[in-house]
């Protein structure tokens, strides 16, 4: 089995665990990251704590990043894989770098593990991101926790915090149907986070439905509630106007008690904005030719039995380019693609489904 | 130009001129009409504070708004004010206007206890309401409810009456409460089976608890005493 070589798309949770399990395996591994450093997302933003465990991102990531530094991997940095050409048992990979410089690469598989972006949130125009004073995304968030500064405009800490979820998630005006999975934790966690450093701090939570799923029920949302005393209140705020003293006023509607409406100002409002598939993993798909599903990830063959596997053969996915994920989701993908791909380049296995021949509804907006 | 009476009580800080000339400019009339607004403008989260470090109402950081407690509630047939899901909610958001506007509910709790059994969370829903409208009182923001009169009543006569009630000093309360009405006609039905089966005696002087100077400052201590929570 000399020679095999794999190419991992995207240093993320998922592309590092894959990388690192490849080496493992003894494959050699050519990695391309459109950043100059390795992380993907979490490490791009500045991720503070990790849910559900409530310890520090880096904890987990640097790890898999030293162990991928030290573990001899091909490296290209800030590059992009421009073009993907079928070469039977193979592909040959151009690579473009930030100069424009193609290099040439061949390869028998090919691990696309580019992952998720933000959703933007100017895109929902009624709620003012970038242009109201003290509106953030849980995406700014998360920076200003891991460096410890987070203040309103003013300079000095919040003392009244408003969280809306589900900003760009469940959400027909702006074409995704699906929801982001990981925002009501991230925004629970962020809430406790609030309290523990400013604790005198009144910290609202507006939601539709709150999915803390699987085991971080108690370990999130009842904590949450019963520790920091964190306020839930049923109702997607529809929109912001900017207030007096760099105040943000929200308009909205508490769906328990429908008395009255709500005009109610906050120091600081947090956006929980979704996961959508971006700009740099879509360029992915075009390059390798994957087909999208109905809410624009990346559609895997079979997304019950074989949900690390593409479309197209050789080629498989990690992560979220498949759909919003947790960080340790990815990185159980990133093995388990790891393992598909190490089969594929040593004995040829290869599963076929014929679910993604089968036609699929298209969401109706 | 007079302002209709029924716009009156939703306008602030008016000001009316009979005759004002400022600048060689005539501004008599009305002026700084503004609406009162009727939203929603804040919460106070001191009363989810002060409620949840008592011992009563200790659990309410516990609920999740499920409404278990609410749909199997003995009261909430009779009065369909009375949730305490609703109860638990206001208090927790600090929307005191809200729960003012149902002081003539919240009281109304018989401690059937079903909603306490039944929370999927443990809150001890019964203790909890009870402490919200403890609070409420406690802050002089509703009236005494017609169920703490009772008490006081019912407390007073036993304490008047060593240690047992009398029926006669309960019912001329509870008369003077405006809890019972009672005709003559009524006092006449029931003088005659009094009056036979003799119970007229235990009714005019009711029996005493045995060693009541003893039992008595016991009773006026124990009543002194407030529990905090540790």
């Amino acid at each position: 089995m000399a020679g095999e070589r794999v190419l991992v798309i995207g240093s993320g949770p998922a592309g590092l665990s894959a990388t690192k399990e490849l080496r493992n395996l003894g494959v050699d591994v050519v990695l391309v990251e459109r950043e100059s450093y390795l992380g993907g997302t979490p490490k791009k933003l500045k991720y503070s704590l990790l849910f559900p465990e409530l310890r520090p991102a880096s904890e987990v990531l640097d790890p898999l990043i030293k162990g991928v530094e030290s573990s001899g991997v091909k490296t290209y940095m800030e590059s992009i894989v421009e073009g993907v050409k079928d070469e039977g048992k193979g592909f040959t990979v151009s690579i473009k770098d930030k100069s424009g410089k193609i290099t040439n690469e061949k390869v028998n598989a090919i691990i696309a593990a580019s992952g998720f972006e933000h959703f933007d949130s100017r895109r929902k125009y009624e709620y003012g991101y970038g242009i109201i004073p003290n509106i953030y995304q849980i995406s700014d968030i998360e920076r200003m926790l891991s460096e410890n500064k987070l203040v309103t405009t003013k300079g000095v800490p919040p003392k009244r915090v408003a969280i809306l979820l589900c900003v760009g998630s469940r959400d027909a005006t702006v074409g995704n149907t699906y929801c982001s999975r990981v925002c009501c934790a991230v925004s629970t966690k962020q809430a406790m986070e609030i309290k523990e450093r400013v604790p005198d701090a009144v910290v609202h939570i507006y939601y539709m439905d709150i999915r803390t799923y699987g085991l971080m029920e108690d370990k999130l949302y009842w904590k949450s509630q019963l520790e920091y005393r964190v306020g839930y209140i049923r109702g997607r705020i529809s929109e912001f106007m900017r207030g007096p003293n760099d105040t943000v006023i929200i308009k909205g509607e508490d769906t328990m008690n429908l008395n009255r409406a709500l005009v109610v100002p906050y120091d600081m409002v947090i956006l929980a904005n979704g996961m959508e598939l971006g700009l740099g993993s879509k360029q992915v798909a075009k390059a390798l030719g994957l087909e999208l599903e109905e809410h624009g990830f990346v559609k895997p063959i079979d997304p019950d039995r074989l949900p690390v596997q593409s479309t197209k053969k050789g080629i498989f996915l990690a992560g979220a380019i498949t759909g919003p994920k947790t960080i340790s989701d990815s990185i159980t993908e990133g093995y388990a693609a790891a393992m598909k791909a190490y089969e594929y380049v040593t004995k040829g296995v290869w599963d076929e489904s014929d679910f993604a021949k089968k036609r699929v509804e298209v969401a109706h907006h | 130009m007079p302002i209709p009476n029924l716009e009156k009580p939703i306008i602030k800080g008016l000001i009316q001129k009979d005759k004002v000339i400022v600048d060689g400019v005539e501004l008599d009339g009305t002026w700084n009409a503004f609406m009162i607004e009727r939203t929603q403008t804040g919460y106070d989260q001191s009363v989810w504070d002060e409620i949840a470090n008592t011992v009563e109402g200790a659990t309410i950081s516990l609920c999740w708004q499920c409404g278990t407690c609410t749909s199997g509630c003995t009261m909430r047939e009779y009065d369909p004010n009375y949730s305490p899901r609703r109860f638990i909610d206001l208090a927790r958001k600090g929307d005191k206007q809200s729960l003012i506007e149902l002081q003539d509910s919240i009281w109304r709790c018989v401690s059937c206890q079903k909603c306490t059994h039944r929370c999927p969370k443990g809150v001890l829903v019964e203790e909890v309401v009870h402490s919200i409208h403890n609070y409420l009182l406690k802050h002089g923001l509703v009236k005494t409810d017609p169920g703490t009169v009772f008490d006081e009543l019912f407390l007073e006569t036993v304490m008047k009456n060593g240690g047992r009630i009398s029926e006669l000093l309960l019912g001329g309360a509870s008369a003077k409460a405006g809890f019972v009405t009672m005709s003559l006609r009524d006092l006449l039905i029931m003088m005659g089976p009094l009056l036979k089966s003799g119970l007229i005696k235990d009714l005019m002087k009711p029996s005493r608890v045995k060693e009541w100077d003893r039992i008595k400052p016991v009773l006026e201590e124990a009543m002194k005493e407030e529990v905090t929570p540790e």
